[in-house]
């Protein structure tokens, strides 16, 4: 069971209920707005987003994602630069015009230096560039949306661990256990990713960015698992670091 | 060699040939003259011989009375030859008071027979020379004087002509020489007052404005090839992220699928390394500013920090802390990126060194490792690669190409197990 929980009456009720991650994320109304042209690219991340219970609404031009943006509210827009009948940066432009309270992702497949400005500028949350990994996607959008909707003082929760991300501190139960800048790191993309097969490549990315060939290349990756996994289990939580051979891992049950 | 050394010599050489030959042909026609004017002379001469034989003066008399040389001899009968002009030589004498040698020489002589009084005559008149010989070195004097003032008239006129009437040549010459396309210059000249050059001008200024249209669709194509492939890249990564996620995967398919994978992201980090050196090669970088090179060093190792930690690598700095390099900040991320992420994998496996050094004149980058296989030319060669195939084998060549951006010289040395990179950072 992974929740983001802002008060004490949320986490009581997510406890009672018992409610998976699925229906939590009903319950929070996570819906984002996916505007994406490339259909095959805008499907898998819908289903991969749908799977982690965020309600994923896809429109494939500028004038749909308008349109869409008209008629419901959005926690989160991801926004592909181009766009065959306008650019992303515009629409952007158009949100930021008509106040429209969204975290904002920019999906690129320039990794030049000037796209990424520009978009900030517009007032962008973030920029992920092409081709990225579901998971690193998924972890952005999660953050985006927690930021927006807890302002960062959340308590990211995962059966009995509990993550405080403004303080970086991590508990399990009541028991606090000092993990790395990285270990930290990687918790925090494992419950973001909850129950979803991991591969090493992703979890490279996502800790190493640009360097995450050096990572792949080496045993870093197992080395921090391993580290972070002893320390979890030595805390007294249950061992949910499960490595699927030959792929990657997976953190759940 | 200079067209102005090519035109005065080309125009020198043929100056002296027709002056040359122009001397031998005044010569000839000199020589010819003065034999014509002689033959006058003779013939004129012949009629006062003859005249004097009629009046019956001797010609032991009248010999004095004529300039020229008359031999007279008394013949039995009247040969049937009519007067005939012949060149006799005749010889002086050495004149050691003149400083005259002793010389040969031509004289026009008319020979005819005479009958007066009965008594036939046959009769040589000899014309007293002008020096045949004075008269050559005379024209050759005159034809040398003439070929010198010819040759510095040519170099003169040249001199002059490449100054002033090809300076708008030389100006497009410098014009070209200082464009360079990716800078999206466009060419602009001043009228020439050549016609040919206003025509060259017009050409080039056409042809440059072609070229550059050529080169900005192929620029763009180029670019948005390689960005356009990242969304079918991005369409096969996460499909392969969607099938892992099925429980019902058996290990080969697993395999299978990681393989693909693996070879996508080749694929994708290849990518990422071409548009990087497409953008380098098109010179597409922002103005210099003043890096600080330890910063960038430091801030480039704590992200390394744990790859470092990882390989037990030991890690030695001699940097001075002030030196600066003017550079584009993200190349400089980059240059120093790839040369650190180069040094820790081509480490040994454990417990390797790596030296860096940052003086005002270089940075030196210096790793433990395995000897190289092959020449170490091709080090910064692009593609290359040194035993592993995780490796692309395009971040030396990134670190060249920026070094050749900012025309620092790159060494690369292999000594005693350690290899050494050096960047020569002095900008001149």
């Amino acid at each position: 069971m992974y929740c983001w929980s802002n008060s004490e009456d949320l986490r009581n009720k997510v406890k009672k209920t018992k409610l998976n991650y699925f229906t939590l994320a009903v319950i929070m109304n996570i819906s984002i707005l996916l505007v994406e042209d490339e259909k095959l690219l805008s499907e898998s991340i819908s289903q991969y987003l749908s799977n982690s219970g965020i309600v994923c609404t896809q429109a494939y031009t500028y004038n749909s994602a308008v349109n869409k943006m008209a008629e419901s509210e959005f926690d989160c827009i991801v926004i592909d630069i181009g766009l065959p009948d306008g650019s992303g940066i515009d629409l952007i432009t158009y949100i930021k015009k008509k106040k429209i309270e969204a975290g904002l992702i920019i999906i690129s497949a320039r990794n030049s230096l000037d796209d990424k400005l520009e978009g900030f500028t517009t007032g962008a949350d973030d920029f992920i560039v092409k081709p990225f990994h579901l998971s690193e996607l998924n972890a952005r959008i999660n953050a985006i949306i927690r930021r927006k909707k807890f302002n960062g003082k959340e308590v990211l929760e995962f059966h009995e661990i509990s993550v405080k991300l403004e303080s970086r501190a991590v508990f399990i139960k009541e028991n606090k256990i000092n993990l790395t800048k990285k270990e930290f790191d990687l918790l925090v993309y494992f419950i973001s990713n909850a129950n979803k097969i991991i591969t090493k490549d992703a979890i490279a990315y996502n800790l190493w960015k640009n360097n995450a060939d050096l990572a792949i290349s080496s045993d870093i990756i197992y080395t921090h698992i391993k580290n972070l996994r002893k320390k979890l289990i030595e805390g007294g939580s249950k061992d949910y670091v499960n490595a699927i051979y030959g792929i990657g891992y997976k953190f759940g049950e | 060699m200079k067209l102005l050394y090519k035109n005065i010599i080309i125009n020198s050489l043929a100056s002296l040939l027709i002056i040359c030959i122009g001397g031998i042909i005044t010569y000839f026609f000199i020589v010819n003259k003065i034999k014509q004017e002689s033959h006058e002379h003779l013939v004129s001469e012949k009629i006062t011989v003859e005249q004097h034989l009629k009046k019956g003066i001797l010609p032991t008399e009248f010999q004095n009375n004529i300039g020229d040389e008359v031999i007279i001899k008394e013949i039995p009968t009247l040969s049937k030859k009519e007067p005939f002009f012949t060149a006799i030589t005749k010889r002086e004498e050495a004149n050691e008071e003149y400083e005259e040698e002793e010389a040969a020489f031509e004289a026009q002589a008319i020979v005819f027979d005479y009958a007066v009084n009965n008594k036939y005559y046959n009769i040589t008149i000899i014309k007293s020379f002008d020096n045949d010989e004075a008269l050559g070195k005379n024209i050759l004097n005159a034809v040398m004087i003439s070929a010198i003032l010819m040759v510095l008239a040519i170099v003169f006129i040249n001199t002059f002509i490449y100054r002033r009437i090809w300076a708008p040549f030389y100006f497009t010459l410098k014009v070209l020489r200082h464009f360079t396309i990716s800078k999206r210059d466009t060419l602009t000249f001043p009228r020439a007052k050549t016609a040919e050059f206003e025509q060259l001008n017009n050409a080039i200024t056409l042809m440059a404005k072609k070229i550059s249209h050529d080169y900005l669709s192929l620029k763009e194509f180029t670019e948005n090839a390689s960005h356009e492939i990242q969304t079918p890249l991005a369409v096969i990564n996460s499909k392969i992220e969607m099938c892992l996620q099925d429980t019902q995967l058996t290990p080969e398919q697993a395999k299978m699928l990681m393989e693909a994978s693996y070879a996508v992201n080749n694929l994708v980090n290849l990518n990422k390394g071409l548009i990087i050196l497409t953008k380098l090669d098109n010179n597409q970088i922002d103005s210099p500013i003043s890096v600080n090179v330890s910063k960038k060093i430091y801030n480039r190792l704590n992200l390394f920090e744990d790859f470092i930690q990882e390989k037990d690598i030991d890690v030695n700095l001699k940097i001075d802390d002030s030196v600066v390099v003017k550079i584009d900040p993200v190349l400089a991320g980059i240059l120093f990126d790839n040369l650190i992420k180069n040094a820790i994998k081509h480490n040994l496996p454990s417990g390797g060194r790596i030296d860096i050094e940052v003086t005002k004149e270089f940075i030196k980058i210096a790793n433990t490792g395995t000897q190289p296989k092959v020449s170490t030319d091709k080090f910064f060669e692009r593609f290359y690669k040194e035993g592993s195939t995780d490796s692309l084998g395009l971040g030396l060549a990134i670190v060249k190409k920026i070094c050749e951006i900012y025309n620092y010289t790159i060494l690369y040395n292999h000594k005693d197990g350690l290899h050494t990179i050096t960047l020569n950072i002095k900008q001149v």
